[in-house]
């Protein structure tokens, strides 16, 4: 009974073809003074109905083994500008984390790894979102884990011509947040895959 | 491979060796009372405190409740000998032992709002279950010279360990099995020592970081292992009390030594039992 080890991590999002939820509409604010919104701001509620949060765990050994968990369990905002992507904010439930294997998922809830009883959240708010090589965008934000906060910058693919469509991929060092259990055997890489509206 | 060389090296053999030397340094006859009392204690204390470190199971300042557990150990193998010191009356040594356990429970006890049973439940119930643990304990020490007593303890320790790695946890797994390694350090050195009070005051120290190991496992896993793997482990050593008593205790030699180390191996067998049944997932088909 070999407790496998796989690991994870973080977060983000945008979202896709979902209906914006909240889009103010400057006629009808009459003499009511305006709210400090744009007008032209559109914020997408994520969810796990339109956004998926997956990471992947390899061991550290001849054959990796790579094991694949998602989270099921989270909420978050991105606002869009006209066509861009201006800020994007994520809360996952930690304690929601799934894999294939029971042993594993109870394993990775563990304080081995993501401790969700002592760090039920983790959670990313972007602080810059500029334009990046090939025709991406990077975001860059605050990645909060185990109670440890780190500046990370991933590239996305972001379409925003029908809803928001987004998909990223990149990998963090779990080390970084004090996830460092395991060594030997988990690779401290831990590869993220987001993906919105697709 | 959950447990790798430079792992068992460092948390388990290191743990044994240094338990070893501290407990055969103490012993010597030069320090007289004091160093046969605290030896003992002590040996466990630095041994396991080693291997934790080793290890690097968390850091040196503690920033979750299980985290404190170390500390606690420390706490418990400086009060253990003081506590069980042969004049100490029996009013005074349980309320030592209470104290410590309340010190140590007082970190190890998470407050997290979702806690069922309460906080305060954990708290009473793991200072009297500590208590009388150790209550019931030390009168053992004197009963049983030489290696089998600290070999049945580390034998437990180690069954902590295995329940915790049942349970998911490989962090706490190895608390247990560096205790077992210093334990077994200590157990070595006894065999050449048939002193009476050669592992007197070991009894605390062991108490808190096995059951305090068993607690913050049992907090922190998702596993289905039952409450009752964690409550039978610790108590498998008071087994012992029966070999004490009646036939049993006119056996001698070979059949002694067997005896005594079936009778707190079927809790401990018991134990995992049931923790491996309850981390086998039901199919019914």
């Amino acid at each position: 009974m070999k407790p496998l080890s796989g690991v994870l991590t973080v977060l983000l999002l945008a979202c896709s073809g979902c209906a914006p939820q909240v889009a103010v509409d400057a006629e009808n604010l009459n003499n009511v003074p305006a709210p400090s919104v744009d007008p032209l701001d559109t914020q997408i509620a994520l969810t796990p109905e339109n956004t998926k949060v997956q990471f992947v765990g390899t061991h550290a050994a001849a054959d990796p083994n790579p094991r694949t968990g998602v989270f099921e369990q989270f909420s978050g905002t991105a606002t869009i500008d006209g066509s861009a992507l201006t800020s994007l904010e994520v809360e996952i439930q930690t304690d929601s984390l799934s894999t294939d294997i029971e042993k594993l998922t109870n394993h990775l809830k563990s304080p081995d790894f993501f401790s969700v009883n002592e760090h039920p959240t983790a959670t990313f708010q972007s602080t810059s979102i500029s334009a990046g090589d090939d025709g991406k965008t990077n975001i860059t934000g605050d990645l909060t884990l185990l109670g440890v906060t780190k500046s990370i910058t991933f590239p996305a693919e972001i379409s925003t011509a029908d809803g928001l469509s987004l998909k990223s991929e990149f990998t963090i060092d779990r080390t970084e947040f004090g996830m460092d259990f395991g060594l030997q055997q988990v690779e401290k890489e831990v590869a993220m895959t987001v993906t919105v509206g697709q | 491979m959950p447990f790798p060389v430079t792992d068992i090296v460092y948390g388990c053999l290191a743990p044994a060796l240094v338990a070893g030397a501290v407990v055969w340094a103490l012993h010597r006859k030069s320090l007289g009372a004091a160093g046969s009392r605290f030896g003992a204690s002590a040996a466990l204390a630095a041994g396991f405190f080693l291997g934790y470190r080793l290890l690097s199971l968390s850091p040196w300042m503690p920033e979750a409740h299980w985290q404190w557990l170390p500390y606690a150990v420390l706490l418990a193998a400086v009060v253990g000998p003081i506590v069980t010191a042969p004049r100490g009356s029996w009013p005074v040594r349980i309320g030592s032992c209470a104290i410590v356990a309340i010190a140590a429970a007082w970190f190890l006890v998470p407050a997290w709002e979702k806690l069922e049973p309460s906080r305060l439940v954990y708290l009473i119930g793991w200072v009297v279950y500590v208590t009388s643990l150790t209550a019931l304990l030390s009168p053992l020490t004197s009963r049983f010279p030489g290696p089998l007593l600290p070999v049945v303890l580390a034998a437990t320790l180690l069954a902590g360990g295995m329940v915790l790695f049942l349970a998911d946890i490989l962090r706490f797994a190895w608390i247990g099995v560096a205790g077992a390694g210093a334990m077994a350090g200590i157990a070595t050195v006894a065999a050449f020592d048939k002193r009476t009070d050669a592992i007197a005051g070991v009894t605390l120290p062991f108490a808190v970081l096995l059951a305090g190991a068993l607690l913050v496992g049992r907090l922190n896993s998702f596993s289905d292992v039952p409450w009752v793997s964690y409550l039978l482990v610790p108590l498998a050593p008071l087994l012992l009390w029966v070999g004490t008593r009646g036939r049993l205790s006119t056996l001698t030699g070979a059949r002694r030594a067997v005896v005594c180390a079936v009778l707190p191996g079927l809790p401990l067998a018991i134990a995992l039992l049931l923790a491996a049944l309850g981390t086998r997932p039901i199919t019914i088909s």
